[in-house]
């Protein structure tokens, strides 16, 4: 029976003609994390994580933010993102709308034992009342967040960049879809 | 304290994603009808779902995972797995090389032009100088080779190099040919071009990429490579040197030592002074391999010409006719040549003996194929048809930079500290042929 775990998800989108390099940076520090990694080893990765995207602060266009401490709900929702994720990518390679400007997200899930401190402070930063969009230091709040984690606490994180090297990313067409529906505009 | 392990990645053009679990957590999934959805997804290919089924649970015993195969070489020996065989040379390999030299085969095979030394890969020339726990030293069982296939792209590469005379700046070579036809080709242009090296493996006797030959090329061509450096601009353009067999077939019982070529971006071609690039690839209706395909294409959109010349261009002189080599409108200038229009393409050496484009006499006519004006030399008329290749983006397995889960990786077993391969070496092709299952949350 797996222990009862708490959800903290955050994705952020960003135009990709005006943040340069970013997504390629992103890839390169996913593929550059390790097969195995100490929990010290995954504060220093998302400390440079959070440095690398807030530092395209301006260009961070849309986000969404997740924290689920019902155990069920927190783990179908966790599967629920890795699947959404990699479907909507494979729709990339179909979508008909190449000549829009596209877009590129990161996504960050982590699973935490409830009850465990990374829950606690997760559920510390995520007390916050709800708003239409994402204030800006409310998103780097969240993603300051990760590297300060107890990852002794933590189950399972998850690093998701689209596009990967090549693809094209999410049309503008797209993110008018349902699928995109959960982002609200950063502040 | 507890570690984190890598249970899924993902690497395609759509998305790059790694997932990791706690080794403190004895139960991953929710239930296993989701776990098996989800090993259904894109990209989750043999070397992730490998890894994902060890990870699953630490109360199961420990399976075979997926491991880089280089990162394996380097760990446990270059013949790792090898199972006491040897690596083939071919007939008529050299006498062995003094080590010495081979140890620093990378650094005399490194540019000579410092804009283009960041490109280089010297990954396979490092391999005879590692110390690892291999049976055999690497450096003892490499003989250089000369295979009559090399002799003839060296003198094709001698004849494209001749025809850089008085050429339009801005020209680089990207040479794709079986490793060692690559490296003599590499050698017949050194006059002229800055050979870039993107050799990023090593051998193995049972080597998906016969990398041991390219290597044996390239100890042969040495003195070559040593002797022409000097000779060329130090403004030289790059020619960059791949393995055409490194996306060779996997096949079961191989050790996959296969890799993608990193080349530069457009940007980084640009930022070199390079407009147009020649690819050298053996036949004229050939292009480029699957690994390139995104980033030609991205040359191509960011105006950066790409031309294909095929090997099989470059045709032999009969026998007593060198002296008329250039055609009845042989210019009394010449013999004396010495002058280009860009000095990236100055050479103090010029050769004598080399194939010719499209056959004898009609040597500059590739000028004309290829629209690069009026060349300096005249040519007779020939029939020979030149390539008609243009950059198309076409559905591949690889990104730009990007390689598919379990290409040049080995599943390994891991035991009391001792690594070993594990039996099935399968591969997945990487596809993402999958059900809609869900959304987000």
């Amino acid at each position: 029976m797996p222990a009862p775990q708490v959800l903290f998800a955050v994705q952020v989108l960003y135009p990709l003609a005006l943040t340069g390099s970013l997504t390629g940076e992103l890839i390169e520090a996913v593929r550059a994390a390790g097969d195995w990694m100490a929990p010290t080893d995954k504060n220093a990765w998302y400390d440079a994580f959070a440095d690398l995207l807030l530092q395209h602060g301006p260009h961070l266009q849309y986000a969404s933010w997740e924290h689920l401490d019902d155990p069920e709900e927190a783990m179908e929702t966790y599967w629920a993102w890795l699947e959404g994720t990699a479907e909507d990518a494979e729709d990339e390679a179909r979508q008909p709308y190449r000549d829009e400007g596209h877009y590129g997200f990161v996504t960050v899930l982590v699973l935490a034992e409830e009850g465990g401190r990374s829950a606690r402070m997760i559920a510390e930063h995520c007390d916050v009342e709800d708003e239409d969009g994402v204030a800006f230091d409310l998103l780097e709040h969240l993603v300051r967040l990760l590297g300060a984690l107890d990852f002794e606490s933590v189950t399972s994180d998850v690093v998701m960049v689209r596009p990967g090297a090549g693809g094209r990313g999410v049309s503008e067409t797209l993110l008018g879809s349902a699928t995109y529906h959960h982002l609200g505009p950063v502040l | 304290m507890s570690e984190f392990r890598k249970v899924q990645s993902v690497d395609e053009p759509e998305l790059v994603a790694a997932r990791w679990w706690s080794q403190n957590d004895p139960s991953e999934s929710p239930g296993v009808s989701r776990r098996s959805a989800l090993l259904g997804l894109a990209g989750l290919t043999a070397a992730a779902t490998l890894a994902s089924q060890t990870a699953c649970s630490t109360s199961e015993p420990a399976g075979p995972e997926a491991a880089e195969s280089l990162a394996l070489q380097k760990e446990s020996g270059w013949d790792f797995g090898a199972d006491g065989k040897k690596l083939d040379m071919g007939p008529g390999a050299g006498d062995p090389v003094d080590p010495a030299v081979m140890k620093d085969l990378a650094a005399k095979l490194t540019p000579t032009n410092p804009d283009n030394r960041p490109f280089a890969r010297t990954v396979l020339f490092d391999s005879v100088r590692q110390a690892t726990a291999a049976t055999t030293d690497l450096a003892s069982v490499i003989r250089p080779i000369h295979t009559p296939a090399m002799e003839n792209a060296e003198l094709a590469g001698r004849g494209l190099s001749t025809l850089f005379e008085g050429a339009p700046a801005g020209k680089a070579v990207l040479v794709d040919l079986p490793g060692p036809e690559s490296v003599a080709f590499a050698a017949g242009l050194a006059n002229r071009f800055d050979p870039v090296f993107l050799f990023d493996n090593w051998p193995h006797p049972r080597g998906t990429v016969p990398a041991h030959l390219t290597l044996a090329a390239a100890l042969d061509r040495l003195s070559t490579f040593e002797e022409l450096a000097p000779t060329r601009s130090a403004k030289a353009a790059p020619a960059f040197v791949l393995d055409s067999n490194r996306l060779n077939a996997f096949a079961e019982t191989d050790f996959d030592n296969r890799y993608v070529a990193y080349v530069p971006s457009a940007d980084a071609l640009k930022k070199l002074g390079v407009k147009s690039i020649v690819m050298v690839r053996p036949k004229a209706a050939d292009h480029e391999l699957d690994d390139l395909n995104a980033t030609v294409v991205e040359w191509k959109e960011a105006g950066i010409d790409v031309q294909l010349v095929p090997l099989d261009s470059f045709q032999a002189v009969p026998e007593g006719e060198v002296a008329d080599a250039y055609g009845p409108e042989l210019p009394p200038a010449e013999t004396t040549a010495t002058t280009e229009s860009s000095d990236v393409y100055h050479t103090t050496h010029h050769y004598t003996h080399h194939h010719h484009y499209g056959g004898y006499g009609s040597h500059w006519l590739l000028w004309s194929h290829y629209g690069w004006g009026s060349p300096r030399y005249g040519y007779r008329p020939s029939s020979y048809v030149h390539s008609s290749y243009s950059p198309t983006r076409r559905a591949t397995t690889f990104g730009k930079s990007a390689k598919p889960a379990g290409f040049g990786q080995m599943s390994v077993s891991r035991t009391g500290g001792r690594t070993s391969l594990s039996g099935s070496q399968s591969k997945s092709s990487g596809s993402w042929g999958r059900s809609r299952s869900g959304g987000y949350g």
